[in-house]
């Protein structure tokens, strides 16, 4: 059931209705059920992973909550982890390594039949998997006392809004607003609903209708000149924010309407100054996922320059693998793991320095701030053109094209991959251009203090124009929101 | 707690104020040939231009008592001629339409039959258009016919945003008329009175190509059931037809005997008679085709005799 479909148009009031209603008490059983409802409409098999997962957690958590001896804890965890990773592995990744191997042995001159798994990835499995470890490391480090009821955990794992695209929710904020009573609010409705709706429009205005550019470009860069090409990449990194952070806006806003907060997954991302801002900004949920339970326990920055180097190849290398079983993940993992390697000796460099180079404000510093923003966006679409390629040889065709001129103009391209006349593609370029402004500005505006100032009247008009622009300017395509797949 | 349906109705009516006045000022904005409303729904057609539409729907109301209706396709439109069945002594007419799937026939039935009685209603069963959303046939109907709730139906079942907003626009008379339109002449095909479209070419080669298996829409199905259903209801009969396709063709279509199986399997369920001419009938690939789909005009002479034979022999038409 996807987010801007509608089934989840009916399913979602429909829920709304049923969980205030209830009996505060049983609320988190109804709750449970819509989930599981949820997720067993992408197909009811999944269901048997999910709880699977759940009860061998619930079990873990008390276990290690009870166990004192720290090598019995030790191999909870241990058991915890391998149960989790495992299943990751043999639905992700259990078909690229055997594929690697057989690829391996074959340059060898071995011919061997190495078997494949010939199963559907379990949609949202890296997700609720991660949210599962995070659980029982917290156990295990005793940031938190294991969860006793087994629904309201259940109901932790599977929590709709969040469950199949994240965020991924840690179990100190997420567990006790379940316990929290909660009431319908106007105030939860309004903001909760707008959050949808502005989901509903970075997902269907701007990243369908970038999707068609960046589809038709990408299928065939060796048509295209180096301008169109660059034009589907800025696409596409639109395409893909708008993606994701929509449904994660949609997530946040489904769960405030019922009465729980979700953490914020995004932050602006394309004004990074830097690429470790830009892993500030960009799914915040899974970088600090990361940094808490990967990056920290390896040592974090406190340890001597050589293991901080490989500290950091380690989580990038393994969020570019967490992104999907290809070689092109892993690369964009380790380009984006070698930027901030570069970044943070660049700012050793600059440290060191008695004065500063530049003077902190005025013209030159904004300017400066302008110039960092523009070299970060731009080798942030570096790295999306890496994600977004079939394979490293499209990786290599499109790169490859990129500084060539084309015998047709840009606007003749683009008209052509649309199958329409020019000025259909002028109007959809038109609205797709007017709505990422729109994006940036409105963004801009959430977290702004002006927000505050804005007369209810204001802020009316403003949903109701959004609602008319969604309205008349939404590309139908039907189409799964991209980090379905990972 | 108990202000809220008031301050969401009063939301409501914002948007809904805003939405007629964005219809509205979209529909006086032109961007090149189109309006800006034309573009961001999608459907640059205009009354009468690429398709007979427009003058198969002006001419019906005129037509006369009619004996059998047809829906259907290009396929029907170009494969059903009102002459051939005029000299078997039957009015016919064809309110088939470029890519009318089963969904389009069903609301398109709806708003045409209860100004009829037509004794027998033909669905032409192409699979090509079981396996499409019928979005295609639904501009070309808005576009083409007078609005109407039927018509707005049909653009919900699509479930397609610039569809609803035509059809909202053309309800508000915001999109240009149809009464005052003229049909566009279209170079290599002669329209027919009785909806009928004539392909004088013939086929110049067989089609060469790896094999596609396009799967049926189950929508498309239900729709065709609730189509047979609605004729029914009115006192009319049905049958469901699909017209013979190039040897070539059928052989491309690697999924075409599963899909024939399950509309064959449908049609026994709710006791309709379905007739394949692909099982009964051989055409030459060539002479008796105008292209990779259509009949010719030689095609449709062999078929459609064949079709009357087979009405009359199964007791759907009285005896000549």
């Amino acid at each position: 059931m996807l987010f801007h479909s509608l089934s989840y148009l009916v399913f979602f009031p429909l829920v709304v209705a049923g969980y205030f209603v209830f009996p505060a008490r049983w609320r988190w059983a109804f709750l449970l059920a819509a989930s599981y409802y949820f997720y067993a409409s992408w197909k009811p098999a999944y269901l048997l992973l999910i709880v699977a997962s759940t009860l061998v957690d619930y079990v873990i958590g008390l276990r290690l909550g009870a166990e004192e001896r720290p090598r019995r804890r030790r191999g909870w965890l241990i058991a915890s982890l391998t149960v989790n990773l495992g299943l990751l592995f043999a639905f992700k990744y259990l078909n690229f390594f055997s594929g690697a191997l057989g690829d391996a042995f074959r340059d060898l001159g071995i011919f061997v039949d190495v078997p494949q798994l010939d199963v559907l990835l379990p949609v949202g499995i890296s997700f609720y998997t991660f949210q599962t470890i995070s659980y029982s490391v917290d156990v295990y480090w005793r940031a938190r006392e294991p969860e006793r009821h087994l629904g309201r955990f259940a109901l932790y794992v599977s929590f709709f809004p969040q469950l199949v695209a994240g965020p991924i929710e840690r179990s100190t904020r997420l567990l006790p607003q379940f316990r929290r009573p909660t009431r319908l609010e106007w105030e939860r409705l309004e903001s909760g609903l707008g959050l949808i709706l502005w989901g509903l429009f970075k997902k269907m205005v701007i990243a369908d209708r970038a999707a068609q550019i960046v589809d038709a470009v990408y299928a065939h860069p060796n048509d295209f000149g180096g301008a169109t090409l660059l034009i589907a990449t800025y696409a596409f990194a639109f395409q893909i924010y708008g993606d994701f952070s929509g449904y994660s806006d949609i997530a946040v806003g489904s769960a405030r309407v019922l009465g729980f907060d979700l953490m914020e997954n995004f932050n602006r991302p394309y004004w990074a100054t830097s690429i470790g801002d830009f892993w500030r900004r960009w799914h915040i949920s899974l970088s600090t996922w990361f940094r808490d339970y990967l990056f920290i326990p390896l040592g974090g920055s406190r340890v001597g320059w050589r293991r901080r180097i490989l500290n950091i190849v380690i989580v990038f290398l393994l969020s570019g693998l967490w992104h999907g079983a290809n070689w092109t993940f892993l690369l964009w993992g380790a380009f984006h793991g070698l930027l901030l390697l570069l970044s943070i000796a660049a700012s050793r460099l600059l440290d060191r320095r008695d004065a500063p180079l530049l003077p902190a404000d005025g013209a030159v510093s904004l300017a400066a701030r302008a110039a960092r923003v523009l070299v970060t966006f731009h080798l942030v679409c570096l790295g999306w053109v890496m994600f977004r390629a079939d394979n490293l040889s499209h990786f290599g065709a499109i790169m490859s094209r990129l500084p060539r001129a084309s015998a047709t103009s840009t606007l003749a391209e683009l008209a052509i991959i649309s199958q329409r006349p020019l000025s259909a593609t002028l109007v959809s370029l038109g609205v797709l251009g007017l709505s990422v402004v729109g994006l940036e500005v409105i963004e801009h505006l959430r977290r702004s203090p002006a927000r505050e100032r804005i007369p209810t009247w204001g802020r009316w008009l403003g949903w109701a124009t959004l609602c008319v622009w969604v309205g008349l300017t939404a590309v139908q395509s039907h189409s799964p929101f991209l980090y379905f797949q990972f | 707690m108990r202000r809220i349906p008031t301050k969401i109705a009063t939301f409501l009516f914002l948007v809904v104020s805003l939405y007629g006045f964005a219809l509205w000022s979209s529909s006086k904005i032109r961007v090149g040939d189109h309006t800006l409303l034309q573009h961001l729904t999608g459907n640059p057609l205009a009354p009468g231009g690429r398709y007979q539409s427009l003058r198969r729907f002006r001419e019906f109301p005129a037509a006369g008592k009619t004996d059998i209706i047809f829906f259907g396709s290009s396929h029907g439109y170009r494969g059903f001629d009102p002459r051939i069945f005029a000299e078997a002594g039957l009015n016919t007419y064809n309110l088939s339409s470029t890519n009318q799937t089963p969904l389009n026939s069903f609301y398109l039935a709806k708003e045409v039959l209860p100004s009829r009685a037509p004794s027998l209603v033909v669905f032409e069963v192409y699979y090509g258009s079981l396996i499409i959303d019928g979005l295609e046939a639904q501009r070309d109907l808005a576009v083409n016919m007078p609005a109407s709730w039927n018509m707005m139906q049909m653009a919900l079942a699509t479930r397609h945003i610039g569809a609803i907003n035509f059809s909202i626009a053309k309800a508000l008379g915001l999109v240009a008329d149809d009464t005052t339109a003229q049909q566009r002449t279209i170079p290599g095909e002669t329209y027919v009175p009785g909806g009928y479209v004539e392909s004088p070419r013939e086929r110049s080669k067989l089609s060469v190509g790896g094999k596609m298996y396009p799967q049926i829409d189950p929508r498309q199905l239900d729709y065709l059931e609730e189509a047979a259903a609605l004729v029914r209801s009115m006192g009319a009969r049905v049958v469901w037809v699909t017209h013979p396709l190039p040897s070539d063709h059928v052989e491309r279509v690697g999924s075409y005997p599963h899909m024939s199986r399950s509309i064959a399997e449908l049609a026994r369920r709710i006791d309709v008679p379905y007739w394949d001419f692909n099982d009964s009938m051989r055409l030459d690939p060539l002479r008796d085709f105008a292209d990779f789909h259509h009949l010719s005009s030689a095609g449709v002479r062999q078929f459609n005799a064949a079709l009357i034979e087979r009405l009359r022999s199964s007791g759907l038409l009285p005896a000549p």
